[in-house]
């Protein structure tokens, strides 16, 4: 039954124009960029793919996610939708688990989408080889995706305490708002939260850091899936519809 | 006889005070049970706390067998709804509604989709996207879903609300025709007792929160007086003797 789930929430989520529209601008950006790039003779060096990462990680994926689980969530119980998946026979557990689901796998088509587009253009544009660095930018892509993940479940863990998708959107986006500004201020707390983990992937290429470091950021990284995954799941099973 | 609904106590109270209390009753299997009460008796959260909706202070819900709480896949294979809330995806069609659906049960063949539009009279704007169907248009894709999965039961909350004339004949003879011919249970929520007594075998009263007289068309109406009467009459006197234990409930 998480099957047939997973299957029908990738496809209302592809359904949605705003999930067409992110794919496009996977590929349209860094068309747009190498072309300003070599319009005004930059050259393409090997920054394209690490520079669309950038900001995709800083501002798109997550605004994606905030997107999707907001209206994956909050936005299915204001238009009265949700009930129809909770009558079929598939426990609250697995429709928690196939919404989940469906999002990560959109989040790593968007990745994948990025990733390919921006090493064709490498291969494409004059002045553009990436081949000396493609397994830095495959390992920075696949290294991305974690942090990323990991805010797609805060924002799930968001959507739960709301009936209104437009809510749960304004309230996730004040939250990575202020925890990308509060660093600045208190530096300490760039340490413990996730959302300043965006950039991760850095720490994977070229010398990188130490693999404590990264099994120390990983196992941070997991711990708040599994934390904000097991309370989303509780409130989602105690949601009356 | 084989039971196909078993309501055990079923108690749920809100915190505003309203709610369901103790409704205890049965459906056999091939019956149709009609449950009535004016607006704000308690039908709707019922309903909800049948198929699991909404979780239940006390009590238990028993569907062929299958205990809601800890059989709810069992229990729900065995059961299509319709509920009043409850609303279509509007960007999709309606047959990428019923495919979403369908999705649940493997073992439905390819053409049960087409089918159950042909039946409810949908066949024909069945690539259409819901959001520019009618109330009317919209009912009958809440009907067609909730008899996809060519359920044992099946439980509709208010089924002819936005029906035309010629919807609600339609669904009359339909929902007939599945509980003689197939041996379908129906579980049907409304506050049009005329329409309910032309359908159900047997009928359920609701009033605040409480299932106040359960009985078979024939036994509630006395002679002289028609159902509608009746129901009325039975609401004003469970009104006057369940004032003050309505009062002690909410306290």
């Amino acid at each position: 039954m998480i099957i047939a789930n997973i299957l029908n929430e990738t496809e209302k989520l592809w359904k949605h124009n705003r999930t067409k529209g992110f794919l496009l601008l996977a590929i349209l950006l860094p068309v747009i960029s190498a072309f300003l790039l070599l319009h005004n003779n930059l050259g393409l060096g090997s920054n394209l793919p690490m520079l669309m990462l950038r900001l995709f990680t800083f501002s798109l994926l997550p605004l994606l996610l905030f997107m999707s689980a907001s209206e994956s969530f909050s936005g299915e119980v204001a238009s009265n939708t949700l009930k129809l998946g909770l009558v079929r026979p598939i426990t609250r557990a697995k429709v928690f688990a196939s919404k989940v689901a469906a999002i990560t796998i959109f989040l790593a088509i968007l990745l994948g989408v990025l990733m390919i587009t921006t090493i064709i253009l490498g291969w494409l544009v004059p002045g553009g080889n990436f081949a000396s660095g493609l397994l830095d930018i495959i390992t920075a892509y696949v290294a991305a995706f974690i942090p990323i993940m990991a805010i797609g479940f805060v924002s799930v863990l968001i959507a739960q305490f709301f009936n209104k998708s437009s809510g749960a959107l304004v309230t996730m986006i004040l939250i990575y708002a202020t925890a990308k500004l509060a660093p600045f201020i208190f530096p300490v707390i760039s340490v413990w939260s996730i959302f300043s983990y965006t950039n991760w992937y850095v720490l994977w290429i070229g010398n990188g850091a130490s693999f404590a470091k990264l099994a120390n950021s990983f196992i941070l990284m997991l711990s708040y899936c599994i934390m904000t995954y097991s309370a989303g799941v509780i409130l989602f099973e105690k949601k009356q519809l | 006889m084989e039971t196909a609904l078993e309501v055990k106590g079923i108690t749920k109270r809100y915190k505003s005070g309203r709610g369901v209390r103790d409704i205890r009753f049965d459906i056999a299997k091939g019956d149709i049970f009609g449950l009535n009460g004016p607006n704000g008796a308690g039908k709707t959260t019922l309903l909800k706390i049948i198929i699991g909706l909404i979780r239940p202070d006390h009590g238990s819900v028993t569907i062929f067998g299958n205990n809601t709480t800890d059989q709810f896949e069992q229990a729900m294979k065995q059961v299509g709804c319709m509920i009043e809330t409850a609303d279509s995806y509007d960007y999709l069609s309606a047959y990428d509604n019923l495919k979403l659906s369908a999705r649940f049960y493997p073992e439905l063949p390819r053409t049960r989709i087409d089918e159950v539009l042909e039946q409810v009279g949908l066949a024909p704007y069945k690539k259409e996207k819901v959001n520019g169907f009618s109330l009317g248009m919209k009912q009958r894709l809440r009907l067609a879903s909730a008899l996809l999965s060519k359920p044992k039961l099946v439980i509709l909350d208010e089924p002819t609300n936005g029906l035309d004339i010629e919807g609600i004949v339609n669904f009359r003879n339909t929902i007939q025709q599945l509980a003689c011919e197939h041996g379908i249970t129906f579980l049907i929520s409304s506050h049009m007792i005329n329409e309910l007594s032309l359908i159900a075998g047997r009928i359920g009263i609701m009033q605040n929160g409480q299932l106040i007289r359960v009985g078979g068309v024939n036994e509630l109406v006395k002679p002289g007086i028609t159902l509608e009467q009746y129901i009325v009459s039975q609401l004003h006197t469970s009104k006057e003797g369940d004032h003050d234990d309505h009062r002690q409930y909410i306290k």
